[in-house]
């Protein structure tokens, strides 16, 4: 890490406390800080404030475009092994992880508004429990 | 205004427009991945793993419907991580009534993830009306559904406004504002005085902001004695959205 993004997150993290310690106070008690000094200091209050959202803002707009980055590179990849299982020792896989969630090493989170009753919705989840890492490509659980 | 979790996400991504609302971005920066697809029985799903995430997106849905479905699922990936949450759509009904539904959860955090209120209450309030016309301009700036558009506006319009959806068969729901006193209990059935009536069997698909006397839309004994505003637009050639705007300060009274 150079000097110059080293000075730049130790920035946005003193921005990002400053902000936070601003946020907590409620509107009154901003206020009663503000009506105690006098309109060279309230200006002062509300350009700081004005910086220090920009700085939020701007650290959040980067995280955010790294995150588009991210998805653009991982868009589009290749089907699994596991989806070419006969269809009833599919069901019984997904069965399996909906049955007993808390026997893998790790929480399993699944919310869907309906079961997956066609084969090609099986297919998918397959692939996603792939690309998760809760079962290999031949659909043993890791 | 307490910002809610939907909300201080957005505020910590630096979101200071609605065209900023990028979900796959968004749900990225949690570590769930978007994806958009086939899905036969279900609009939407998500599977986690430890801190990862997978989101499946039923691409044949309207992109607005699409990107509500998205945001309901990360409602479950912030409220409901390590729960198993598949059920039958006769076992939703049931679940509905109970504030702790974890649908209707997801379903407020979704709301507050496209329409936050830091953005949308100044836009709504700058509108001036509880009107379809307002609402058609909102969905576009915020890419979201005529219906989850127009809740919003009702419970944070510039006007006290309920807003009901009636199919042939009568009432489906509708939403009131904390504002509005629970004694205004819509009735069930479409009065021939409203125009909501022509709106759902007409050819028009939403009609004029009218005056209408009260007692057309509530079976109460003191409802003649005043009126409302009512519009009407239809979303779909069984259901009708329709906004009853309260323009007597006396309705808005809590009675004892």
């Amino acid at each position: 890490m150079n000097k110059d993004s080293d000075a730049r997150i130790k920035l946005d993290r003193l921005s990002e406390a400053l902000a936070k310690d601003l946020d907590a106070l409620s509107d009154g008690e901003l206020m009663e800080e503000i009506a105690a000094t006098d309109e060279g200091r309230q200006k002062t209050v509300s350009h700081m404030r004005s910086l220090i959202e920009e700085a939020i803002a701007t650290s959040g707009r980067r995280r955010l475009a790294k995150a588009r980055q991210a998805y653009d590179a991982i868009k589009g990849k290749a089907r699994a092994k596991v989806t070419d299982l006969p269809l009833d020792q599919k069901k019984a896989l997904v069965a399996h992880f909906a049955k007993d969630p808390q026997a893998l090493p790790e929480k399993l989170t699944m919310a869907a508004r309906n079961e997956a009753n066609s084969e090609a919705d099986l297919d998918s989840l397959l692939q996603d429990l792939l690309e998760l890492g809760v079962i290999d490509d031949e659909g043993n659980p890791r | 205004m307490k910002l809610r979790p939907a909300e201080l996400l957005l505020k910590d991504l630096g979101i200071t427009d609605p065209r900023e609302i990028g979900l796959e971005a968004i749900a990225l920066d949690q570590r769930a991945i978007v994806k958009h697809g086939t899905l036969d029985g279900c609009e939407a799903r998500i599977v986690g793993y430890g801190s990862r995430a997978i989101i499946t997106v039923d691409d044949r849905k309207p992109w607005t419907r699409q990107r509500f479905s998205t945001a309901h699922e990360l409602g479950h990936w912030k409220h409901h991580r390590g729960r198993y949450l598949v059920c039958r759509p006769d076992e939703l009904s049931d679940l509905r009534s109970n504030s702790l539904d974890p649908e209707q959860i997801a379903d407020f955090y979704a709301a507050d993830l496209l329409l936050p209120r830091y953005l949308f209450v100044p836009r709504a309030v700058a509108l001036r009306l509880s009107t379809f016309e307002a609402v058609e301009i909102l969905s576009r700036e915020y890419s979201t559904s005529i219906s989850a558009t127009a809740i919003r506006l009702a419970q944070y319009g510039p006007e006290p406004a309920m807003l009901v959806c009636h199919g042939p068969e009568g009432r489906k729901w509708f939403n009131r504002p904390q504002q509005i006193p629970e004694r205004w209990f819509p009735r069930d059935d479409l009065s021939a005085d409203s125009s909501a009536m022509n709106v759902l069997y007409g050819m028009n698909r939403f009609g004029r902001r009218s005056t209408v006397g009260a007692e057309a839309w509530f079976d109460r004994w003191d409802a003649s004695r005043y009126e409302l505003y009512e519009q009407s637009f239809k979303i779909s050639d069984q259901e009708v959205l329709t906004f009853l705007v309260f323009t007597n300060a006396e309705m808005l009274e809590d009675i004892a």
